[in-house]
């Protein structure tokens, strides 16, 4: 904790607490920094204070809220403290604008718009960063040969911050186009990666770890041993090593020991940063179930019990998991008993007990109709032939012979039972 | 100098046969400088010369012209091989320039450089007549007795001094030469043979160069920058001598059969070998030796150093590069060579394994090669090195081989000319059943040949077990696969059993589809049963896995999106709701980065990019699902639900 500086350390504090991942020694000693830092500032709110002195297991002496800074005349000094203060009580728009009011130097233009991205990621204004992105390619484009070292390392660490917002949004995809596009126009970039930062927002290596998870999740199974293979992505590799050990497994088809690799060592690095814990339940479902899907792709059948033992991981988890995979994208497989089974036409077989439905009902209706037509064709013929009784007893009343009669009626009947309706 | 002459001396000694090569090597120095040799450097005669005019004195002449005689008369019955007369001549000459020193008081100028000329000759006749008429104690005492006098009379010589030290290194290089005839890894029994690599000789010159040392010693005051070039000459060749002594101490053991062949047996130890890793560089023969030393650590089975090797090899890429001359000398190409294979199949990173390979096998093909320019090749010697290189060259052209497509078929290993030659050797019979046996995916008659390799392993064991998985992978695809509609994986395992060793296990096995099915190289579609441990083989098992596609997929999610929002709305309100807006944008956005990330609406592709850049727009076509439309049987499939909804309403 001793390299952050600034609202961030309250934060990862905060989180640290949060997740209970380290001792009470050592977070009540954390605590107790970040209660340091605070009053230093001036004890502006902050939503984290009562978890902190509940932690440090000591009650700073309080000062009444302080505005003694907002009211004295803004300089350099304490607007940057101001600044801090708005900060840690999660007023970042304010933080924001007092910063863009600040007169910097032109010469720290990079600097200024860094600390604005770090401001912007910690209130995630997600929208904004384009914006800003924006100002640095323009601001570079027309500075690009009279720039000052560390203008350069600030412009480079505000493109690393926007690959790592991409991350913190969830779109990891981007997160690693974006950063291989500036690695590849710069680089020195990777350098940057191993050099420790000061008062880092986020640390080199936790944007290291964003990039390989990134990797990780995106790059489609089949492809991660040409991806492997790229030859300019080759300094970062070597700066990751877990992503080595990862895709090494993962190429092997090893994922019982990648998913033990990511229950532990991974899992530990994730937790306790307070960025990468936002996206580490989404990550692990999308490794998980590109796995499954893997089995899915190779096997007709398969046993949940035995794809939670080969993988490695709980077998509620697998069994939920996979059948929320086969319901939410319509995969052709059915879950029988605990066999994962593949089902072609299986939207047919799905409405095949409505089509039988419908059959029974159509059957019924057809069944109603024939019924309605046989009475009404008894009911015609009877007329008919109470008719014929009537006519043939006038007719022989009128002296005309039987076989006169019968072709007559044969002959009307016949018409009548074409058309029995 | 000493590398011009060696060159020189191979090929004549290729051609004349082993046992005249000493005189060659003597007759070859002096040919050099009558003829005339191109670098420089070499020329004895020639620099012997130059020290003559330089310090030539007027009012000398008289005394020169007859010292010059005398020399010379000395120098022609040397090289008539009487000995006795030339040096009789020669010291005649010194002598005389005694005599003249007696009268002017000193042996400065010409006098001590004729003083000089002619003790290196009597030191060069020694030398010949030790070779010509038999190394004996009696003459090698003399040579270096003559030595010894060289040193004494020398601080008084008034010599220019560069040329000094030159004429001293000279002499050096003559009476210690380096070994060129064999490697310091060849079996004991070639180095045995190969004359001037025998404990005595090489004794002896140990004795030379500490002789040597004494003189450079005593020159150090007059010509500080050559002595320490002298110093450094020597350096380098005591610990190149004693190098050999090691070596040779092993083979002597081995002759006389008292040591076990054990696992530090004849290995140059290892403090040798640091100090000459420590002073090596920029030095093309200390680098030549330094690789012979981990070469022969490599083939006694004894763990390499694998990053010394390859900064080894790196120095003389770099040396190569400067001087063509240097890469014209085949022995030390052959290592060179052969060091590279060692390099790549120690590395053993999933990361261009393929190109490994190939280095592999052109690797050891060079070295093939220019063991053949050197006759070794061809030779009947047992020699281990020639036939691992043989053998690695083999077995990678099977792997490469087996990646190329079959359409553009080389001609086998064994049509080549160089290997053609040896053909009835057994190993390349050996090779040969191999080579076949795996052609023809035969894999029991392949496990029993290549049983006849197994002494190869230990050096080779990367190349082995790459052509063992290649030949199961061959197997399951072009035997296995298109002939059984369905077959258990134990019945596989037991067909892709090579040797009685070498069992299959069912992960193994699994691995090995798994992965065929992921690197594209599955030449048949294939299902799994894992209830049952069935394979199915056939196309007919291509199957569209969802009826779905995406678009369908995130249509549906935005739907059941909006709907949910819609039974929420009336609880938002305000600016609360626009923010619920950008929630529902991001849920949307998270749930076809979810979707996207496990890949189960694209169609399962590897991508080929050959760029960062190139591969990142390719997955996003992927992603886009711009390349697929979906097919015509899938929408009609989705539509059924809602024609039987239909159906049902008209009815109900």
């Amino acid at each position: 904790m001793n390299q952050f500086v600034g609202p961030i350390l309250i934060e990862r504090v905060a989180h640290l607490l949060r997740k209970d991942v380290a001792t009470t020694d050592e977070q009540s000693e954390c605590a107790n920094l970040a209660l340091q830092y605070w009053c230093s500032v001036g004890q502006p709110n902050t939503p984290y204070l009562q978890q902190l002195i509940a932690a440090s297991k000591s009650i700073p002496a309080m000062n009444r809220p302080n505005n003694n800074y907002s009211v004295q005349k803004i300089d350099d000094k304490n607007s940057h403290i101001l600044i801090e203060q708005k900060a840690i009580s999660h007023n970042f728009a304010d933080a924001i604008s007092l910063l863009e009011a600040t007169d910097i130097e032109p010469s720290n233009y990079f600097l200024k718009l860094e600390k604005i991205l770090e401001l912007l990621i910690l209130g995630e204004n997600w929208r904004s960063i384009e914006e800003i992105e924006h100002r640095l390619d323009g601001h570079m484009k027309n500075t690009c040969h009279d720039i000052s070292p560390p203008e350069k390392d600030a412009y480079q660490r505000a493109k690393l911050l926007v690959s790592a917002s991409y991350f913190l949004q969830g779109r990891y995809f981007e997160c690693l186009k974006h950063f291989i596009n500036i690695a590849q126009n710069d680089e020195s970039i990777i350098r940057l990666l191993i050099a420790p930062m000061s008062r880092p927002l986020v640390t080199s290596h936790e944007l290291i770890l964003m990039i390989s998870l990134s990797i990780l999740t995106t790059i489609p199974l089949d492809s991660y041993e040409t991806f492997f293979h790229l030859e300019e992505l080759e300094p970062f590799f070597e700066r990751s090593p877990i992503l080595i050990k990862c895709l090494n497994l993962l190429i092997n088809t090893s994922y019982n020991k990648f998913f033990k690799l990511m229950k532990s060592t991974i899992n530990d690095m994730c937790e306790q940063s307070m960025f990468l814990d936002r996206q580490w339940d989404t990550v692990q479902s999308i490794m998980r179930n590109k796995v499954y899907f893997f089995y899915m792709r190779i096997a007709n059948k398969v046993e949940i019990k035995y794809l939670s033992d080969t993988l490695g991981i709980d077998y509620d988890i697998v069994n939920r998991e996979v059948n929320l995979l086969i319901s939410e994208t319509h995969l052709n497989f059915n879950i029988e008993g605990d066999i994962i089974c593949f089902r072609s036409r299986k939207e047919i077989n799905n409405i095949l007990d409505g089509i039988k439905k419908t059959d029974n009902m159509l059957s019924g209706q057809i069944e109603t109709l024939r019924k309605r037509n046989e009475a009404i064709r008894n009911f015609i013929q009877q007329s008919i032939i109470d008719n014929s009784t009537m006519h043939q007893a006038a007719l022989i009343e009128e002296g005309m012979n039987v076989e006169d009669i019968i072709e007559r009626t044969d002959y009307d009947s016949s018409e009548d039972v074409d058309h029995p309706i | 100098m000493s590398d011009e002459e060696g060159n020189y001396d191979e090929f004549m000694m290729s051609e004349d046969g082993e046992l005249d090569s000493i005189e060659m090597e003597e007759e070859s120095g002096e040919e050099n400088g009558v003829v005339g040799d191109d670098d420089g450097v070499g020329s004895v005669e020639e620099s012997e010369h130059g020290v003559l005019q330089g310090p030539h004195l007027p009012g000398t002449d008289e005394l020169s012209a007859g010292v010059q005689e005398l020399y010379e008369t000395g120098k022609s019955f040397k090289e008539d091989q009487e000995f006795v007369a030339a040096r009789q001549a020669l010291r005649g000459v010194q002598d005389a320039v005694n005599a003249g020193a007696g009268a002017n008081g000193s042996t400065t100028g010409a006098g001590a450089t004729w003083w000089f000329r002619a003790q290196k000759q009597l030191v060069k006749s020694w030398l010949l007549e030790a070779t010509y008429e038999g190394a004996t104690p009696a003459r090698r005492a003399g040579l270096l007795e003559e030595l010894r006098a060289l040193r004494v009379w020398l601080p008084g010589a008034a010599l220019q001094r560069e040329r000094a030290t030159g004429s001293v290194l000279r002499l050096l290089e003559r009476l210690v030469p380096g070994v060129e005839e064999c490697f310091l890894f060849d079996e004991p029994a070639t180095i045995a043979r190969t004359p001037g690599v025998d404990m005595e000789t090489l004794r002896f010159r140990l004795a030379l160069l500490a002789e040597f040392e004494q003189l450079a010693a005593t020159m150090q005051v007059a010509d500080a920058a050559g002595s320490r070039r002298l110093r450094e000459a020597l350096r380098f060749k005591t610990l190149q001598t004693r190098v050999w002594v090691a070596r040779c101490q092993h083979v002597n053991w081995r002759a006389k059969g008292d040591v076990d062949d054990g696992e530090t047996g004849g290995m140059v130890d290892n403090e040798l070998v640091a100090e000459l890793q420590r002073t090596c560089a920029g030095d093309f023969d200390a680098l030549a030796l330094l690789l012979q030393c981990l070469l022969l650590r490599f083939l006694q089975g004894a763990p390499v150093d694998v990053d010394a090797l390859r900064g080894c090899l790196a120095e003389l890429q770099t040396l190569f590069s400067k001087l063509f001359s240097l890469s014209q000398r085949p022995r030390v190409l052959a290592a060179v060579h052969f060091g590279h294979c060692i390099v790549a199949m120690r590395d053993e990173s999933p990361q261009g394994r393929a190109r490994r390979v190939a280095e592999c096998r052109d690797g050891f093909w060079e070295c093939f090669k220019s063991l053949e320019e050197i006759g070794i090749a061809r030779s009947l010697d047992n020699a281990r090195f020639r036939d691992l290189a043989l053998t690695g060259f083999v077995l990678a052209e099977m792997v490469v081989g087996c990646q190329r497509d079959a359409a553009n078929e080389r001609i086998t290993p064994f049509e080549l000319e160089q290997i053609k030659i040896v053909e009835s050797a057994p190993l390349v019979q050996d090779l040969k059943r191999v080579y076949n046996s795996f052609k023809a995916l035969d894999l029991p008659r392949f496990a029993a040949s290549m049983q006849r390799l197994g002494h190869f392993r230990t050096h080779l064991g990367p190349l082995f077990s790459q052509v063992y998985q290649l030949a199961r992978v061959q197997k399951l695809w072009n035997h296995v696969a298109c002939l059984y509609t369905c077959i258990s994986l134990s019945d596989i395992q037991q067909m892709l059993q090579i040797g009685d060793a070498m069992a299959m296990t069912r992960d193994e096995l699994l691995t090995l589809l798994m992965k065929s099915i992921m690197n594209g190289s599955a030449k048949v579609y294939f299902k799994l049963d894992l209830t049952r441990d069935l394979v199915y083989f056939g196309d007919e098992y291509k199957n569209h896995f969802s009826a779905y596609t995406k678009s369908h997929y995130l249509a549906r999610r935005a739907a059941e999106q909006e709907l949910r929002c819609a039974s929420f709305a009336p609880k938002q309100r305000g600016p609360r709701a626009s923010v619920s807006l950008n929630q529902d944008a991001a849920q949307l956005r998270a749930d076809k980065e979810w979707v996207d990330g496990v890949g189960v609406f694209d169609p399962p592709a590897r991508l080929a990019g050959t760029n960062a850049v190139h591969f990142m727009d390719e997955l996003q076509a992927l992603r886009e699902g711009k390349q697929h439309e979906d097919p015509p049987v899938f929408r009609r499939e989705t539509k059924l639900p809602e024609l039987l909804a239909l159906v049902t309403e008209s009815l109900g």
